[in-house]
């Protein structure tokens, strides 16, 4: 068999033949090109500051364990000045979580990079093995997502660190992008691309270095740098939306490889068409950055299952839809009867305009929040109603709302404020 | 998708939600319709439309020059079929009919290797004979300045005129090499080329018959090309694309719905299709594509979920156009704008889904 040599160096055996764009690369010249993206992304988006310490969203898994790989690299080498931090959150999953805590903690000696673990249990009362013992397991993703949110910001607070970046590939950004237009959700498609996240009240910032990069290379950069990485995924399926758009984009990257930066590029730019009403920048250029409502469910969620979920979701969504067009339906028969050309009165009926959201504080926690009360709050609320008496632990009683959460968020974030 | 023997499974014996009788029924998304209410319950949706996109002139108004797209698929000539109904009732009832269509075919058999479609046309011809009816092959763009191989022509080959254009469409179209790639070049050209022929003709608008399933296929389709930032244009009704304006008069019905409508008919509307003119097909024949992907994932959906699929297409209807899109320079292949850099850097004047078709497909 004929020796095909690296196409970048020409002198190497190609080994690799890069996800991406089936380019043939030796291993060396696959790693530099990993890398030099990733340095390209944060330099063309300016995502770092000299000096500034920035939080790395640790769970152990091959996304954010080659984020914290390569953000330490990069460092060195082309002197960020950043003063690095692994962030872990234990969500309290038996089995799962313990094991992927090891391996961060693993990580940390490693790199020499120094550790903060917040968990679900000393943050919330709950750890997510207990809510799906209380919920079954349909549906728990959305209180994984919403608890995870407000926990990595918790303890970047903790750290008085403002920067917290995380693992998200283009693939996840990809799989969101399909997912919002599947659900129709115009908001979220609106920010669910964009590089950096920034409350307009927090003083937190998001961001995603890996925004560009193909899952399948970090995995292959993972194993050529043998990187030590926990590989079981999370035992809960994603809710059906998010099922279904990862089958699609696990296809559409089979047929067209170039599928994945293709659809991300197409949600940064739907993004610009999002009328202002609809949660989009509109005509306001420059302002796309700030994203009101900081417990946006962004990518990622789980670990990856096989993209087959219960479904759940997307019935409940088909069933409402179904209503609406229902009682639209209704009205049309009125309007059509009486040849009035009057806008009917009716359940269609919506008010002049959407109230704006504002940033505020959660009443409960004291958590930046659009509404009075927080979402994670809100999902609280509704577990610890329906938590059995006998499973109240001691100190626990008062449980029923929020004074326990709001004492135990109090004593986490001294630094907020 | 479910064939016209399916169907008439679909349909039970019970009480029509509308008429109340006891009839044949046929299950819509919400109730389940006798056959004439069910026909009824089409048409009101397509003249909703015509009235809401000002296709049908009013009363006091010149009658519109539309062009009515052919494919021969069943969305078409089921468009086909409505609006003719239509316009018969309207000259039976002595009411001024609003708009006059003209029928237009692309030939694409030549470089397909589709199934001549001539004896279809001939049903057509005879079964429409109040509409006139044209076919143009493909390789006609060149004859309306449509330079689609701009960037795929080779150093000295020459664009004259003596070049055979079947030829010249074959070079260009073999220059890109994936299914998916191919099936896109194709799309662009023959939306050009209509909407060229309808400017000839004089017509203002141009409807297509795509259902709204076809649209949620095409949302996601072209998202996944990297063209979510034309999406208002091609997707969107009332869009003036290439100086005419374009509309989807079908965009509430679903396609199971209309299959319904199709078979129903006497005699079926089958009778008139191309077993081959359903989307991706064309490119189906060189191998696996995203639109024939697109179109298996939506089949599933539509059959489950047939709600969720029209709000795909309502979400995408609200995006703006007009936000980004001013001043920008514009696309030499589709001509719609390129709202940001395209990634090859050599000097093209391409939008992203554009040079992803006709660059980067060649490197691998
Ligand atoms: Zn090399
Ligand atoms: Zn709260
Ligand atoms: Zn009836
Ligand atoms: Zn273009």
């Amino acid at each position: 068999m004929p020796l095909t040599l690296c196409a970048l160096c020409k002198n190497s055996k190609a080994l690799i033949i890069r996800p991406k764009d089936h380019q043939k690369l030796c291993k060396q010249c696959f790693i530099n090109i990993f890398e030099a993206e990733i340095h390209d992304t944060i330099t063309s988006n300016k995502l770092f500051q000299q000096g500034e310490r920035v939080a790395i969203g640790a769970s152990g898994g091959k996304d954010s364990t080659v984020l914290a790989s390569v953000l330490k690299t990069l460092n060195e080498r082309h002197k960020y000045g950043l003063d690095l931090v692994l962030l872990s959150i234990d969500e309290g999953i038996k089995g799962y979580r313990d094991d992927s805590l090891e391996t961060v903690k693993r990580n940390s000696v490693q790199y020499g990079l120094p550790l903060e673990i917040v968990g679900y249990g000393e943050l919330y009362g709950w750890t997510m093995d207990q809510v799906v013992d209380q919920i079954g397991k349909k549906g728990n993703c959305t209180y994984c997502g919403v608890f995870r949110r407000q926990a990595l910001d918790r303890g970047a607070a903790r750290l008085n660190i403002k920067h917290v970046v995380t693992g998200h590939n283009a693939d996840d950004l990809a799989e969101t992008v399909m997912m919002n237009l599947l659900r129709g959700d115009l908001p979220r498609l609106a920010r669910s691309t964009s590089i950096v996240t920034a409350s307009s009240a927090s003083e937190i910032k998001r961001s995603k270095p890996l925004k560009y990069a193909y899952e399948k290379e970090i995995v292959l950069y993972a194993h050529h740098q043998k990187l030590d990485y926990f590989t079981t995924e999370c035992i809960y399926s994603p809710e059906a939306f998010r099922g279904s758009a990862r089958t699609l984009i696990k296809n559409l990257e089979r047929v067209r490889p170039s599928s994945i930066l293709d659809v991300v590029k197409s949600g940064e730019d739907m993004a610009k068409l999002v009328p202002v009403e609809s949660g989009g920048p509109g005509q306001r250029p420059g302002d796309d950055l700030i994203v009101i409502g900081a417990e946006a469910d962004e990518a990622g969620g789980c670990g990856s299952a096989d993209g087959r979920g219960s479904g759940g979701e997307m019935f409940i969504m088909e069933a409402q839809l179904l209503e609406n067009e229902k009682a639209f339906a209704r009205e049309v028969d009125i309007t059509h009867s009486t040849r009035t050309f009057s806008r009917p009165q009716g359940p269609r009926k919506l008010p002049k305009k959407l109230p704006q959201q504002q940033m505020g504080k959660c009443q409960r926690c004291g958590y930046l929040s659009s509404q009075v009360i927080c979402k994670a709050c809100n999902l609280l609320e509704g577990l610890n109603k329906n938590r059995p008496k006998t499973s109240i632990r001691v100190g626990m009683e008062e449980a029923e709302n929020g004074p326990t959460l709001t004492r135990r968020m109090e004593s986490l974030a001294t630094d907020v404020t | 998708m479910p064939k016209a023997a399916q169907i008439s499974e679909q349909a039970s014996t019970g009480k029509c939600a509308r008429c109340h009788n006891e009839r044949l029924t046929f299950a819509i998304r919400a109730e389940k319709l006798c056959k004439e209410c069910f026909v009824k319950y089409v048409h009101t949706k397509v003249i909703k439309r015509l009235e809401s996109n000002k296709i049908r002139g009013g009363f006091n108004e010149p009658v519109r020059h539309i062009l009515l797209a052919l494919s021969l698929g069943i969305s078409s000539v089921s468009l086909l079929h409505l609006l003719d109904t239509q316009l018969k009732e309207r000259s039976q009832q002595g009411r001024h009919p609003g708009f006059v269509i003209h029928l237009l075919f692309i030939d694409e058999s030549c470089i397909s290797g589709l199934t001549s479609s001539q004896k279809q046309i001939q049903t057509v011809k005879s079964a429409f004979s109040a509409h006139e009816l044209d076919v143009i092959p493909l390789q006609d763009c060149f004859r309306y300045g449509i330079q689609i191989d701009q960037y795929s022509r080779r150093e000295g080959q020459s664009e004259d005129r003596a070049t055979d254009a079947l030829q010249r469409l074959e070079t260009c179209l073999n220059s890109v090499s994936s299914a998916t790639s191919k099936a896109d070049l194709i799309h662009i050209t023959r939306g050009r080329l209509i909407a060229a022929f309808a400017k000839q003709k004089g017509c203002t608008h141009v409807v297509y018959g795509d259902t709204t399933t076809r649209l949620a296929e095409r949302t996601l389709e072209e998202t996944a090309k990297g063209r979510g930032g034309h999406l208002p244009w091609l997707v969107a009704d009332n869009v003036a694309l290439y100086g005419v304006e374009r509309s989807y008069p079908l965009r509430d019905l679903l396609r199971k719905e209309l299959l319904i409508y199709a078979s129903i008919m006497e005699p079926p509307l089958t009778l008139f299709t191309l077993d081959d003119a359903e989307p991706g097909h064309a490119a189906s024949s060189k191998g696996n594509s995203i639109d024939l992907m697109m179109g298996q994932y939506f089949a599933s959906v539509e059959e489950s979920y047939p709600s969720i699929v029209a709000n795909v297409v309502k979400t995408t209807a609200k995006l703006n156009p007009f936000i980004s899109a001013q001043d920008a320079p514009t696309c030499d292949l589709c001509l719609l704008p390129i709202t940001s850099k395209a990634l090859d850097e050599n000097g093209s004047n391409l939008c992203h889904g554009c040079s992803q078709t006709l660059n980067l497909d060649r490197r691998s």
